[in-house]
């Protein structure tokens, strides 16, 4: 019979203010504040978590807003024909997943549900859907919401092996929906 | 899986609907010099890209592509239980810069009341969030935590968006030449699609027969760089043989190969390697070809778009040439279709790949059941 595993973290900015994350320093440091907050819950999430097989381990994201600090930089350029294409590559949702992927070296999917706490119920079966495809794969499931002006909060959960889904999921939705909130 | 896709349609700069496939049998190229669509931004750019003709500059570019696809929406998507979006950035100026969620929802909620509701969200997965909005619909529906999902897929190519591109180089400085000796860019393109996905159960509610069926599906990360693709092609080729693996399918299964093809020098190497090392010999038998020299790649639509596309090249069993390619690069080692040739199809089954920023990869097993 498989075995349910569920590892929560979470991590939070307070005054706006977020390092690069370590993993991603010899990598690429020019992650927007919210794929950097991505990358943290997740790494926060998996510290104490071992034997996961990075060939076979899903990022999957929900956000709403994406990466508004390098969609303005870029924007604030297109008048005057000056690109900014350092920042527009960083600069798409999926860059919350991907750059988790890159931090943690996953190889996996790696996507971003872009809505809010409408669509985190759709998030987490696809996430509790892909773990149970691969035999020996997990999901990392980051939730990342802005609070007030600068700060950011994500929630996170790593999905190992699923027993009984449906109550699975109505676990993992009632503890990631309180980063909406 | 027990996944179908129901009344798949595409806009695009060449044409929509399956008229679209018949163009691409006829050799024809839906693509525009850069400075007529744009004379005032890049006036002596004669790059080409597959802009949309006659969208207005004074409103948002992905809105009024929106209203396009919104006409080709047929009435069955009411009974849908959800709406799913892909896009990847949509504008890059005004209201809705950055943000194709919002312009989405705004669209269903003046233009289109009774779908609003059922709307929840986008994929992003840069270029392959087309692609995957049909996987994780598949997926959904295979499950049976909905029965019918509508999938929505739209992008737009701005002209901040081409100047970056161009910036970048990603943007040839003609048109896109994919599997070329002497292909050196893709060209960029808008336009989407629309497709309902349902399982047996949503199909007898649609009173609709099955028609194409979605075998499996894979996806994979490279996690080694956020703009340049795994040369090795060995990630890659991990989500085209999951893909493989998910509908239970070997190599000498498959017809035909609608690749990413997207003409930039390192990709279709990158593409090759992977399709080689899962494939091996069987790939010679197989037809492979790409759209992007016809219509443009089409960013996050782009991976809904030639699903489409595969679809209907399926129902009609026979493959379109790759618009674009003349003197093929025989180092690539891969049987792609050169432009305005055709090849038939003899096995009912097709793969369509994608490719994105961040290392994403993607690719989708359709059969067809004509």
């Amino acid at each position: 019979m498989n075995q349910t595993v569920c590892h929560y973290g979470s991590y939070a900015t307070s005054n706006g203010k977020i390092p690069v994350p370590e993993q991603l320093k010899d990598k690429d440091k020019r992650a927007d504040t919210a794929a950097r907050v991505a990358v943290l819950a997740a790494v926060q999430t998996l510290e104490f978590v071992n034997n996961i097989d990075l060939t076979a381990l899903n990022i999957v994201v929900v956000n709403r807003e994406g990466c508004t600090a390098h969609i303005r930089k870029v924007s604030n350029g297109i008048a005057n024909h000056q690109p900014a294409q350092g920042y527009f590559v960083r600069s798409g949702p999926q860059t919350l997943a991907t750059y988790t992927a890159l931090a943690l070296g996953a190889h996996g999917a790696a996507f971003t549900f872009v809505g809010d706490n409408c669509v985190l119920s759709e998030a987490t079966s696809t996430a509790l859907y892909l773990t149970q495809l691969i035999p020996g794969s997990a999901t990392l499931l980051i939730v990342v919401a802005k609070k007030g002006e600068a700060d950011y909060q994500a929630d996170s959960v790593l999905i190992r092996q699923i027993e009984n889904s449906n109550k699975l999921e109505q676990e993992i939705n009632n503890h990631l929906s309180r980063v909406f909130t | 899986m027990d996944a179908y896709i129901v009344n798949p349609n595409a806009y695009t700069c060449l044409d929509h609907g399956i008229e679209l496939l018949d163009n691409l049998f006829s050799g024809n190229c839906g693509l525009s010099a850069a400075n007529s669509i744009y004379p005032d931004y890049f006036p002596e750019n004669t790059t080409k890209i597959g802009a949309i003709r006659g969208l207005k500059s004074d409103e948002s570019r992905l809105l009024q592509i929106l209203r396009a696809i919104g006409s080709l929406i047929p009435e069955q998507a009411k009974q849908c239980q959800l709406i799913l979006g892909a896009s990847s950035l949509g504008d890059l100026e005004g209201r809705f810069a950055g943000d194709p969620y919002g312009c989405i929802q705004y669209y269903l909620a003046s233009e289109k009341p009774e779908l609003a509701p059922l709307y929840k969200g986008v994929i992003s997965s840069a270029c392959s969030s087309g692609t995957d909005v049909l996987s994780m619909a598949a997926l959904m529906v295979d499950q049976h935590k909905y029965d019918v999902i509508g999938v929505l897929a739209v992008d737009c190519l701005d002209r901040g968006k081409l100047l970056q591109h161009v910036t970048l180089g990603t943007q040839g400085p003609d048109c896109a030449k994919p599997f070329d000796v002497n292909r050196d860019g893709t060209s960029f393109g808008e336009g989407g699609g629309f497709a309902i996905v349902a399982n047996k159960d949503g199909l007898e509610q649609l009173n609709t027969k099955q028609v194409y069926n979605i075998r499996g599906f894979g996806m994979s990360c490279d996690a080694q760089h956020i703009t340049a693709p795994d040369e090795t092609g060995e990630i890659p080729a991990l989500a085209i043989s999951r893909a493989l693996n998910a509908a239970s399918l070997a190599p000498s299964d498959i017809g035909y190969i609608n690749a990413h093809a997207s003409g930039t020098t390192l990709n279709d190497q990158v593409e090759s390697i992977a399709y080689r090392k899962v494939f091996g010999k069987a790939l010679d038998s197989i037809g492979v070809s790409g759209t992007k020299g016809a219509i443009g790649h089409l960013l996050g639509a782009t991976g809904l778009v030639e699903a489409i596309l595969t679809c209907w090249a399926l129902s009609v069993k026979r493959a379109p040439g790759t618009i674009g390619l003349k003197d093929k690069d025989e180092t690539l080692n891969i049987p792609a279709i050169v432009g305005g040739d055709f090849r038939e199809i003899s096995r009912p089954v097709g793969i369509s790949t994608t490719f994105g920023f961040g290392g994403v990869n993607s690719a989708i097993v359709i059969e067809s059941l004509n």
